[in-house]
């Protein structure tokens, strides 16, 4: 025991006498460790947050689809009994909606000037479709959804950009669309949903987005909306919603008929999740391996400052051979260097590792996805440490042994 | 004198067997006795250096045997000779061999380390052995921060500091001036005196004439020995040899 504390010793001198090359040495190590640790750690970071708020913003809710193939029958068209239906006889659905969506295509008028317009029309459960809180005013209620009124709820940002502020309840939206100029009421304000899921699944970037009856469409526009081959169900909580497609979807295949075959397709958001879990598994997997070469490299880099330090020291190895040293003795020595410059490097890279990972995650959560945050994991720390070890002893070895097998006469020769 | 300590008998040593070869050392007989001051003389080439390895147990000879203390160490393996070099010998090199990041108490605690001697005993040992060499106020200092006279004491320190039987000490005055050079043989002479057994190899006659016997070796032969003596009950059955070189 006293003897390792010695040789423990005589390592961290030679180390410290020298350290740039002695830190040249650890850089390989430090940069395999500490990506190793960030990609894990992030990673697992993004993978939480981005769980945690597809949840929260689109969890709650399913998509039903028809899906006929079209040489087997008829496509199905959903009405809005349908949808009363389900309200009615499903439990935990809080509301249902054929929903319409038009990005960036209408313009606004203001005093203000002219701004790009995002126009979403359902009936009064559009509320749903967005965890965003109004915050002045309501939303248009279901009466004002079926009488086609000319009402919508603006998005904060929108009023204060047309209007400078949102004190706009009771104004009017001068709304131009496909050639069609018409006046909508102000009825709410909802605040703006900034999160990276949000912008990825409605995918505009316009200046103001109204929320407007689906009736109003028709009206308004032509469209014909009574029928429709897709809509929305929302959910009270996402914990019902597996529940809710299994039941809704035997409700409307006894309705059409269609029981047994897979015409009716429920599509939620929990398998999207699922699905870029997997992407970030293989993505982590693939810079794991690349930091796992840069590991290795950073290994041969220790081997190599090893020989050439055994070569300088061979008079000293002479000496120690000489006073009595063996060749067991000189072998420890040199591996415990080898394996302290690589734990040093472990350790340092493991600390920056935690902090990129942080620092990574707390960028991305100030860049709106909120629930970002870095999953350090002691396991990966473990192995991490673990396995900058092996690689010091892997690669101290050989230059270990071939300093303790140098013939002391020669040894003390060397100059 | 004492009990035989050394006794070599036929000792050859050759390098690159085969037409080119070399025999640095050929059918040396050798016996010294506990206690002796001895030199061993000779130029370059004499073989010296290589009857100095073998005596130290830095190498095995070709033929021959070597028995230290009464064991056979002539077909020792490695691990085995780092054992008795560092329980038999202390080593005296011609050029200090310290290490040089290690401050003078760390060198000299070195061979007390390989003994496995505890941290405590070893810092009293080694304090003590460099305050027999005058370098009591030197304890911290490195090598290079040291005259050449004062390194060679530190390693004087580092031979004696475990008590080994044998000073094997190899031109311990070749770096040195005059004034450092006497330092260094009052001290040789001291620890002569106090009953330890100094084997000296030089190629200066005035170095040799302070010890109690002088060894001539050339061509790998000794050629002539100035004082056999007799151990204890053990009968020399050496012949004094003329002494065919007259430096």
């Amino acid at each position: 025991m006293a003897r390792i504390i010695e040789y423990v010793k005589i390592a961290l001198m030679n180390i410290r006498s020298n350290k740039g090359r002695s830190f040249l040495t650890m850089l390989g190590i430090i940069i395999g460790i500490s990506s190793v640790i960030l990609i894990v750690s992030a990673g697992n970071g993004f993978k939480v947050g981005i769980s945690g708020q597809l949840d929260e913003l689109v969890g709650g809710y399913v998509q039903f689809y028809a899906d006929v193939p079209s040489d087997e029958a008829d496509s199905i068209l959903f009405t809005n009994d349908d949808l009363d239906m389900i309200l009615e006889k499903v439990p935990h659905v809080k509301g249902a909606t054929d929903v319409w969506n038009f990005g960036s295509q209408a313009t606004a008028q203001s005093t203000k000037g002219t701004f790009t317009v995002s126009m979403m029309f359902g009936n009064e459960s559009l509320l749903y479709f967005d965890t965003a809180p109004i915050i002045r005013g309501r939303y248009f209620n279901k009466s004002e959804a079926q009488s086609a009124a000319k009402v919508c709820v603006i998005s904060e940002r929108g009023a204060k950009k047309m209007y400078g502020s949102t004190d706009v309840i009771g104004m009017d939206v001068n709304v131009s669309l496909w050639g069609i100029t018409e006046d909508y009421t102000i009825v709410g304000i909802r605040k703006d949903n900034d999160s990276l899921a949000k912008q990825m699944t409605t995918g505009t970037n316009a200046d103001v987005a109204l929320e407007i009856p689906l009736t109003t469409l028709e009206a308004m526009y032509g469209y014909y909306t009574d029928e429709f081959s897709s809509f929305i169900v929302f959910a009270d909580s996402s914990e019902y919603v597996t529940e809710i497609s299994k039941q809704v979807k035997n409700l409307l295949e006894a309705r059409y008929n269609v029981r047994g075959k897979e015409y009716i397709q429920a599509y939620d958001m929990a398998s999207q999740v699922g699905m870029i879990s997997d992407i970030l598994n293989y993505v982590t997997i693939f810079i794991m391996l690349v930091a796992g070469i840069a590991l290795i490299v950073g290994g041969i880099g220790v081997m190599n400052i090893m020989l050439v330090s055994v070569t300088e020291r061979t008079k000293e190895i002479g000496i120690r051979k000489a006073l009595g040293a063996k060749t067991g003795s000189i072998l420890f020595q040199f591996l415990m260097e080898a394996v302290i410059i690589t734990l040093i490097g472990g350790f340092v890279g493991i600390i920056l590792g935690v902090l990129g990972a942080k620092g990574i995650c707390g960028i991305a959560a100030n860049m709106g996805m909120s629930g970002m945050k870095a999953v350090i994991d002691p396991k990966v720390v473990l192995a991490a440490t673990g396995f900058s070890s092996l690689i010091g002893i892997f690669f101290g070895i050989y230059p270990a042994r071939k300093a303790a097998k140098l013939s002391p006469i020669e040894a003390l020769r060397h100059e | 004198m004492g009990n035989t300590l050394i006794e070599i008998r036929n000792m050859r040593k050759v390098y690159n067997p085969g037409e080119n070869e070399v025999r640095a050392l050929d059918g040396v007989n050798l016996t010294i006795c506990e206690k002796e001051f001895v030199a061993i003389i000779g130029h370059s080439g004499s073989g010296k250096s290589t009857l100095m390895n073998m005596l130290g147990c830095l190498d095995v000879p070709t033929e021959g045997t070597y028995m230290l203390h009464g064991t056979d160490v002539s077909d020792m393996v490695d691990d085995e000779l780092s054992d008795v070099r560092n329980r038999e010998i202390g080593f005296i090199f011609q050029g200090f061999n310290l290490i040089q990041n290690l401050t003078a108490v760390e060198n000299v605690t070195l061979p007390l380390i390989y003994r496995g001697v505890g941290k405590k005993e070893r810092e009293q040992l080694a304090l003590r052995a460099l305050e027999k060499v005058g370098l009591a106020h030197r304890l911290d200092h490195k090598p290079a921060e040291m005259s050449g006279g004062q390194q060679q004491r530190v390693a004087i320190a580092r031979a004696i500091a475990q008590a080994p039987p044998i000073i094997l000490a190899d031109e311990p005055t070749g770096n040195l001036d005059s004034n450092s050079t006497k330092e260094i043989m009052q001290i040789l002479r001291e620890l002569h005196s106090e009953g330890r057994t100094v084997i000296l190899i030089t190629h200066d006659n005035e170095i040799a004439e302070q010890a109690d016997r002088v060894i001539k070796i050339r061509d790998g032969k000794i050629v002539s020995d100035s004082g056999m003596r007799n151990c204890g009950n053990i009968i020399n059955e050496e012949k004094v040899m003329e002494d065919a070189d007259n430096e």
